[in-house]
């Protein structure tokens, strides 16, 4: 499968896993704060605060690379990586308001989260299974990876960038759309790795990961 | 004499096999290594484990002539020490790096084989100074300066997770700005003391985190140091003053008062000429930040800040120097063409967080009011009344602390004396030439040429109607002064410069700015503020977990 063509499919996916995120947990996830309150003024977008409520917000444009790096550990970006955050960081919010995602951004974010999963990937790829922290039970040398698998390596990621457990229907409703994007074709090595980073990147670029 | 200090640096070594290094390999004392025109010579050598030598850095006093010094690697070379320097670094100390080609790189021997170096004086030692020469202080590898890399840490696929854990993630990403996995070690230390209810506890640890200085304090800074005021403004050397005060709890109010600034630790591979690379441009902190070092390690004060004057091409001691309002960033930013009312105008509204209408006053004398300032706009005496002069006579009244300032050809410049002796002015028609005073406090003298001429560097402070003593809190004497100095202290002791900070710090965190009925929290947070010493890394801690921040759960 080609992995461009791949990642415009994941985009509209994560369009709407983070849409319906967002939706679920009112601006953020259920760690935020009162779920996050937030209002906007119509007139100026600005955010009208509740007394002793968090005002909820996204990652600002210029740590979404941090961001994802450390959520995910890879310790450092990649050039790729770095490349994709330069290239797309134009169309994320620069302060970060909650009220100021866009359809673009979400774009963007899928953009860069791909790379570092990527990145993510190849590093667990070289590791043996017992030094990994996210893909334990995936063999990237083989094809046939279980759904089963997936899910565990789903768990860790939610725990890792949602900074909360995922519930049975994200996780029902992330698998469905991997089996639905890879249900034909070879199933061979690279379709293995290209599960692995299509499931960190649909995870990564949900808004989850960038409530802050 | 000139001092060199040279540093291999290897990138390539782990910290490990230098930390070994550094216990078994005994490196010459340079001291032992001096040339000069009596001793054209000096030699030495030292076996290099490293893969690569990436540069040489030095350090360097009296540097001034380019072909001072040059040096042989195992008889081969010469690399050229001082390649580029000029006589405006007589009797100056001076860093920067000597490159060190692909070539070049090939001359050392490595994996722990000797490398037999010989510095040699270049010029003709009959028609060298006295003082000329240099004494090498050490060459050794380093170990590579932390760069910015987040921890990998194992994650489970399951398990409870407790509301003091969440608590203990919304204080981390506040302070820190990024996210970590929720079964991240320092999350289960903060969440320790967030279930006994210590949140300024779990606060101070994400504050000993890298991300704290790195990406929130930067931000924090980046706003306020140039006029666009967006956290996306390039590392500078205003936000690196302000990571390092953060980082080394020094009070605040240096900030506005003190003669030093933060630059990369001279082990760091960057470009460190005062000159070329801190003064005259932006570089030094441009390749901190591009390679991705981090801030919160590399950053290294300097007890004098330095500044360029306008009547030659050398730098002096700075003799005005108030912490970052004598940065280059910021009087990059506000003393560039102009009137350097800008200076005034964001001075305040940065540190005493008010916008010039704020603090306007029509009741102000208008005495200091320069003459480029029509009276009769349009023809008409009302306008003025009405519509500048409030703005002007306090502006004005503060804006002889920056009289002998400019920011022309990429460097702030001081003038100790002008173009002309006549202090009582040269009338050149547009403008009056004062000896000491920047032409262009005095611009456009024929506007209004009874208005204000600015002679020397002194300002009033006509911001002390009623309203205005109440805004800014005024303390200690603060009615008149001299430079920016004075000016800088007298916003750092005032009640509103604790308030400015206070808010700052919310909007930072909190990500909005403070509402209006949260006035009694600003008030007490700023007095906290006072109280602690004007520490800022405190003052971030104690907002992160404030109700008003973090949600009542």
């Amino acid at each position: 499968m080609n992995l461009k063509k791949s990642l415009i499919k994941l985009t509209s996916f994560c369009l709407a896993f983070g849409m319906i995120s967002v939706t679920y947990q009112n601006c953020g996830s259920p760690d935020a704060n009162n779920g996050g309150a937030v209002s906007s003024s119509a007139d100026n977008g600005d955010i009208i605060p509740i007394p002793n409520t968090k005002t909820a917000s996204i990652q600002r444009a210029s740590r979404v690379l941090d961001n994802l790096v450390s959520c995910l550990g890879t310790g450092e970006p990649s050039n790729d990586a770095r490349d994709a955050w330069q290239n797309n960081r134009g169309t994320i919010s620069e302060e970060g308001l909650a009220n100021s995602m866009t359809q673009p951004m979400a774009k963007a974010l899928v953009s860069i989260s791909a790379e570092v999963c990527d990145d993510l990937m190849n590093q667990e790829r070289s590791l043996d299974v017992d030094q990994r922290r996210i893909f334990l039970e995936i063999d990237f040398d083989n094809g046939g990876v279980a759904r089963s698998d997936l899910g565990l390596a789903a768990k860790r990621l939610a725990r890792s960038c949602w900074g909360r457990n995922a519930t049975d229907d994200e996780l029902g409703m992330i698998i469905s759309n991997i089996d639905s994007n890879f249900s034909s074709g070879e199933d061979n090595r690279d379709t293995t790795r290209l599960k692995a980073v299509y499931l960190c990147t649909a995870m990564a670029a949900s808004f989850s990961t960038f409530e802050m | 004499m000139i001092w060199v200090r040279s540093v291999f640096l290897n990138s390539q070594k782990s910290k490990i096999l230098l930390s070994l290094m550094a216990i078994f390999m005994t490196f010459p004392s340079l001291a032992q290594v001096s040339v000069n025109p009596s001793t054209t010579t000096g030699s030495m050598s030292f076996n290099l484990n490293s893969d690569q030598i990436l540069s040489v850095r030095l350090q360097v006093t009296d540097a001034d002539y380019t072909n001072e010094g040059q040096l042989f690697v195992n008889g081969q070379g010469p690399i050229e020490l001082f390649d580029g320097v000029d006589s405006a670094n007589n009797d100056k100390t001076i860093y920067f790096n000597v490159n060190i080609g692909n070539n070049q790189a090939d001359w050392f021997n490595y994996n722990g084989a000797r490398n037999d170096l010989e510095f040699r004086f270049f010029d003709d030692p009959q028609n060298a100074g006295v003082n000329d020469g240099f004494t090498i202080i050490s060459v050794k590898p380093i170990t590579e300066l932390p760069k910015k890399v987040y921890d990998a840490v194992p994650v489970r696929t399951d398990g409870e997770i407790s509301q003091a854990r969440f608590k203990a993630l919304d204080i981390y990403k506040r302070l820190v700005g990024v996210r970590v996995p929720i079964d991240h070690p320092i999350l289960v230390e903060m969440e320790e003391l967030v279930a006994r209810g210590d949140l300024t506890g779990a606060a101070q640890i994400a504050t000993n985190e890298p991300g704290f200085y790195n990406l929130v304090v930067r931000d924090f800074a980046a706003r306020m140091s140039t006029r666009d005021q967006s956290i996306n403004e390039e590392f500078n050397d205003f936000i690196a003053t302000f990571i390092g005060v953060t980082r080394d709890d020094i009070d605040a109010r240096q900030l506005l008062t003190g003669s030093f600034y933060y630059k990369g630790s001279i082990d760091a591979p960057v470009d460190a000429d005062i000159m070329d690379d801190i003064l005259g441009s932006n570089d030094h902190y441009q390749q901190l930040a591009g390679q991705n070092y981090d801030f919160a390690t590399v950053l290294e004060r300097e007890n004098t800040q330095y500044i360029r004057t306008n009547n030659d091409d050398n730098y002096i001691e700075h003799p005005d120097a108030a912490g970052v309002i004598t940065s280059r960033a910021f009087m990059g930013a506000h003393a560039i063409d102009g009137t350097n009312r800008r200076l005034v105008e964001y001075t305040v509204k940065q540190f005493a967080c008010f916008d010039l209408e704020e603090w306007a006053d029509a009741t102000a004398p208008d005495t200091r009011v320069g003459p480029d300032i029509d009276r009769f706009p349009g023809g008409e005496g009302s306008k003025y009344l009405t519509t500048c002069k409030a703005c002007h006579s306090v502006m004005d009244g503060f804006r002889g602390a920056f009289a002998k300032y400019d920011f022309d050809n990429n460097y702030v410049r001081y003038r100790t004396d002008g173009r002309d002796r006549n202090t009582n002015g040269n009338n050149l028609g547009q403008r009056i030439e004062i000896s000491g005073i920047d032409n262009k406090m005095n611009q456009n003298h024929s506007t209004f040429s009874n208005g204000y001429i600015t002679r020397d560097n002194s300002w009033i402070n006509n911001a002390r109607s009623p309203a205005n003593v109440q805004k800014f809190g005024w303390r200690g004497v603060v009615s008149a002064g001299n430079g920016v100095k004075q000016f800088g202290r007298a916003i750092a002791n005032s009640k509103a410069f604790s308030r400015c900070m206070t808010k700052k710090v919310y909007r930072e965190l909190c990500r909005r700015p403070v509402a209006s009925f949260e006035t009694s929290m600003v008030e007490s947070m700023a007095q906290s503020f006072e109280s602690s010493g004007y520490k800022l890394k405190k003052l971030f801690e104690d907002i992160a977990v404030r109700p008003e921040c973090l949600g009542v759960r």
